[in-house]
């Protein structure tokens, strides 16, 4: 197969909507078929990294728990936006996995890298 | 009666305070409770859904202004309450 490199941008936050675990799902699936996949959590995205969530207080998959899992999948390209995470007084010892941080600059750069870029 | 206010997105949050008197009751849900985390909650008190605050891990991260209610103080609110606004 031929590879292929697709960025996944997780804008959304989780739990309102199923948004979050459809497209954690649709990364896992990409990283199961030796895709060079790549991740950058941004916008209200970066929630979905938060530690100490609790899906099971509304009956729901725990979002950070599923985020946890990219790397056994093969997915370790994990990024996540400098300005988003200020914008929200988080810091990366406030997430579950250990991610790159990028600038605009850095995330312009990486999306100009790819194939395909899915946008959630 | 005072009037309550369900705001389910922290972005919709503004909107709300500019028309919201200083006797009603806010109250963030869903989205919204992202809304009464330290640094972007503002100084007036505010009520957040526990389930919603416990699942994405806010807990430990809301603002001093925010207190957490369970659904039956929701429900306890909106029979206290009329009219009940909902903003999105």
């Amino acid at each position: 197969m031929e590879i292929r490199r697709i960025l996944f941008l997780l804008r959304q936050p989780p739990y309102a909507t199923g948004h979050a675990v459809e497209a954690l799902e649709s990364i896992l699936v990409a990283g199961v078929f030796e895709q060079q996949v790549s991740v950058l959590f941004r916008d209200d995205g970066v929630w979905q990294l938060l530690k100490g969530q609790n899906g099971g207080a509304l009956g729901a998959r725990t979002v950070g728990n599923v985020v946890q899992a990219l790397p056994e999948y093969e997915v370790k390209d994990i990024y996540v936006c400098a300005e988003s995470l200020a914008e929200r007084g988080l810091v990366v010892d406030d997430l579950v996995l250990t991610v790159k941080v990028l600038s605009q600059r850095e995330q312009l750069t990486l999306i100009s890298a790819q194939q395909a870029v899915v946008n959630d | 009666m005072s009037t309550l206010h369900v705001i389910n997105k922290a972005n919709a949050l503004p909107a709300c305070l500019s028309v919201a008197g200083a006797h009603d009751a806010l109250l963030l849900i869903e989205d919204g409770v992202y809304a009464g985390t330290k640094g972007r909650s503002p100084s007036r008190p505010l009520y957040a859904l526990a389930a919603d605050v416990s699942a994405r891990g806010l807990t430990e991260r809301l603002g001093i202004s925010v207190t957490v209610i369970s659904d039956a103080e929701f429900v306890q609110l909106a029979v206290d309450h009329q009219p009940i606004v909902s903003w999105r």
